[in-house]
């Protein structure tokens, strides 16, 4: 048997055909291990770069553009989702996980979620305006909980997890261990306390 | 700042195979990184020799550095962010004093002297390690890498283990698995540097066996192969041992020869094709933007579009497309078809001038890894081997060919079910089957009842997509026709062969037809209405099965003495695979 012959084919040099193959074969292995790879997303998409830091900030309060637009890209990307959530997880002074559907109550137009370290309470503005006030009461001094001491870190921001949607708030200051935040019915983080699924952080 | 690509641009291993886009940016992110005073959290001097460590993946020292910088914060009950997070850059002085101040409380396991910290196993005086405030900031900075890389949460993980435990054991099993996390990281992102070394070891064989600097495909024969594997399998250093390996490598090494002859936008290959879009849109705008009427004089077209991604067309890419959305919704081919297509499929898109490797790996590289696997559980005597090759007869290249003739036919088989569907569908991809597949007769007979409706297309009808709208009257006039017409007996061909490849997808129930708007079928060509994915899957599967059917077909050998060949290879492996794998006399 004879190898076909390839009449029109001129000669490559050394250096290019061995790097070519270096090349292909470097694919073949990339591709073998992608296939390979569980999480076939992990490389999946063309992120926007945010950062670490990016998310530090934004998780502690120090983040000085548009938040809800920088959630917003977040949300769209699941090693970023992942990532923050990681960070929050992390950062939280106090969390409210995923609860079961019945765990909420409507008690005469105010909707309460309970959770292991504070409440949250929705409940129409008495004036029917459309406003909505959300509180968050809280079980204990926070101090005892993520911080010993009694100067230890003050609640400043909600931050909601709604199936990979990320939504926040800032909060005002403490009050009797409740924070009051007046909100638009449309807010997400409305829309966020009403749905069982969502994973809320204060951080 | 310091750019990735500023540093490994001179790197030759990077010349065309360059690290990922994901891989920059993790390092770039390093490289932006600000203290919360706004100025660079670290001199770039440290980000170059992260970038050269990480690249040139000699981090084994460095993790273990990290992973001791991560347990002495731990020690010291700080938080991973308070490590990574500072206010002011992190510089030698600034990691001392976050790390190094003499904390009250510091257990035992954690000594400061003469401006060095030494980590002590609990219970002893022993020091095991010694780390300086110089080797902090590149210690963190490596950490910074690896939570973009790795994610926070493995970060923290392994930050949590360092809190729990103080002790050495702890710490070398942490830096054990990030490790094993960074190298299957890098694996993804940088060229593999044992690809690199076979194709220096390959070039440089080929280099010896030619004489010349200079290589074509011919130089690369069965013989070649066979001999590079009797003479280098022996080699506990290289990576030789299978047959199958060195026939691969040399049978992908044939295909680029090939392929380098193509034009530039077949060099580069993204390392993550999920990027390919990205580039797309990247070089789109490049090329946009240096047009030569828009700022290249000389010419020239910019050499930045050499850059462009693609696939190389070889079998293993059709067979891997059958294998993945759109083709994946239908079952084109069965796992033992698959499996029987992937040993010729290996030689690439002129395969045929392999065929007798192709032989070779079909029937002994199975054998081989039988013996490998008794070698694993136990000795393997010379009986053992010839017990084995007993077991092939001198016909066993005959039938090898025998089952990808037949092979052939089914894929053809296959692509013409795909294209009936496509014709039951009333979609226009069906006339390109027709040409490439099609008889004289049908062709002559389409360009007839084309050439006849053209002319009878009213100004009306062309303006609003007549090829189009041709093509539904060409597919209209065609139901009219005599079932004794060469369309008709072809239709009628394909619906014969098709009644035998009733296959998920590839049903005439599985074309999914909703009804047409009344008011379309009256005024004009009955429209499409079939689920649109599924028509794709069908023109994609449909094209790619031709292909590798016309691939099988020619691998064909119907005049080749096989026989003489199969007492040939047998004397050949029989010996060698002895050499090779014989534990026992």
């Amino acid at each position: 048997m004879t190898p076909a012959s390839y009449p029109d084919s001129p000669p490559v040099d050394r250096e290019t055909a061995e790097l070519r193959l270096a090349n292909r074969l470097s694919v073949e292995a990339v591709q073998v291990a992608l296939a390979q790879s569980d999480d076939a997303t992990s490389t999946g998409s063309a992120p926007q770069l945010i950062t670490f830091r990016v998310m530090h900030m934004l998780a502690t309060g120090g983040y000085e553009g548009d938040a809800t637009l920088l959630l917003d890209q977040i949300s769209r990307d699941f090693n970023q989702r992942r990532q923050f959530r990681g960070i929050l997880s992390t950062l939280s002074i106090a969390r409210q996980q995923q609860q079961a559907a019945a765990a909420s109550r409507d008690d005469g137009g105010i909707t309460i979620r309970p959770g292991p370290a504070f409440d949250l309470v929705l409940s129409f503005s008495s004036r029917d305006d459309g406003a909505i006030y959300l509180q968050v009461k809280f079980h204990s001094k926070l101090s005892q909980g993520a911080a010993d001491d009694l100067d230890g870190p003050r609640p400043t921001m909600l931050f909601a997890d709604r199936d990979g949607l990320f939504t926040m708030v800032r909060l005002p200051e403490m009050m009797d261990d409740t924070i009051q935040i007046m909100l638009d019915q449309s807010h997400d983080i409305v829309q966020a306390v009403r749905d069982p699924e969502t994973e809320f952080f204060i951080r | 700042m310091v750019d990735p690509t500023e540093i490994l641009a001179g790197w030759a291993e990077f010349t065309l195979t360059p690290p990922s886009e994901y891989f920059l940016n993790c390092l770039r992110s390093v490289g932006e990184a600000t203290a919360g005073n706004g100025a660079p959290a670290y001199q770039p001097d440290t980000i170059s020799q992260l970038i050269t460590t990480i690249a040139g993946r000699g981090y084994g020292p460095l993790l273990f550095r990290s992973v001791h910088v991560m347990s002495a914060a731990a020690v010291q009950n700080m938080q991973l962010d308070q490590l990574l997070v500072t206010t002011h850059p992190l510089t030698a002085r600034h990691a001392s004093r976050l790390l190094f101040a003499a904390a009250p409380d510091c257990p035992p396991t954690l000594v400061r002297r003469d401006g060095i910290l030494e980590f002590r196993e609990p219970g002893s005086d022993v020091t095991v390690f010694k780390l300086t405030g110089g080797q902090v900031p590149l210690a963190v900075a490596c950490l910074e890498f690896l939570v973009e890389a790795l994610g926070f949460d493995c970060l923290h993980t392994a930050f949590s283990d360092l809190t729990a435990d103080h002790g050495s054991a702890r710490r070398k099993a942490v830096t054990k698995d990030l490790s094993a996390r960074l190298y299957n990281f890098l694996g993804e992102h940088l060229p593999q540097m044992a690809e690199r070394n076979m194709a220096r070891l390959l070039a440089e064989h080929l280099a010896t066996k030619v004489g010349a600097p200079q290589f074509t495909a011919e130089d690369i024969d069965d013989g070649l192969i066979l001999d590079f594997w009797i003479e280098n399998s022996g080699d506990d250093a290289l990576s030789f041992r299978l047959f199958g390996t060195a026939a691969k490598a040399w049978m992908t090494f044939r295909d680029s020869l090939i392929h380098s002859q193509g034009d530039a936008f077949d060099v580069h290959l993204s390392l993550t094709a999920s990027f390919e879009d990205e580039d797309l849109d990247r070089l789109s705008q490049l090329a946009i933007s240096r047009a030569p009427d828009a700022e290249d004089h000389d010419g020239t077209t910019s050499p930045d579009l050499g850059q462009l991604v693609g696939d190389a067309a070889t079998p293993t890419g059709w067979i891997s497309d059958l294998q993945r959305p759109p083709c994946s919704t239908i079952k084109f081919l069965t796992k033992t078809e698959l499996t029987q297509l992937s040993v010729p499929a290996l030689a690439g898109a002129a395969g045929h001038g392999l065929v007798l490797t192709c032989l070779r790996l079909a029937t002994f590289g199975p054998l081989q890894n039988r013996l490998v696997q008794a070698n694993r559980s136990g000795d393997v005597g010379k009986d053992d081997i010839e017990l084995e090759m007993a077991g092939i007869t001198d016909t066993v290249y005959e039938n090898h060919l025998a089952d990808w003739r037949a092979l052939g036919t089914t894929v053809e088989n296959i692509a013409t079910t795909a294209f009936l569907r496509l014709w039951d569908a009333r979609n226009p991809a069906i006339f390109e089957y027709l040409a490439r597949c099609g008889d004289d007769g049908t062709r002559q007979e389409m360009a007839a009842i084309a050439t006849d409706l053209q002319d009878r297309m009213t100004p009306m009808d062309a303006d609003d997509d007549p090829v189009g709208k041709l093509a539904l009257m060409v597919l209209d006039r065609i139901d009219t026709l005599p079932s004794d017409s060469p369309l008709g007996k072809q239709r009628k061909h394909m619906k014969r062969v098709a009644q035998s490849y009733r296959r998920q997808g590839l049903r005439a129930a599985d074309i999914v037809m909703e009804p047409a708007p009344d008011g379309e079928q009256a005024s004009g060509p009955t429209l499409s209405q079939a689920d649109p994915d599924h028509l794709h899957a069908l023109i994609c599967g449909g094209d790619r099965l031709l292909k590798l059917a016309g691939f099988l077909a020619s691998m064909d050998q119907p005049d080749q003495p096989m026989r003489s060949h199969v007492l040939d290879d047998l004397a050949i492996f029989s010996h060698h695979l002895s050499n090779l794998h014989e534990t026992t006399s």
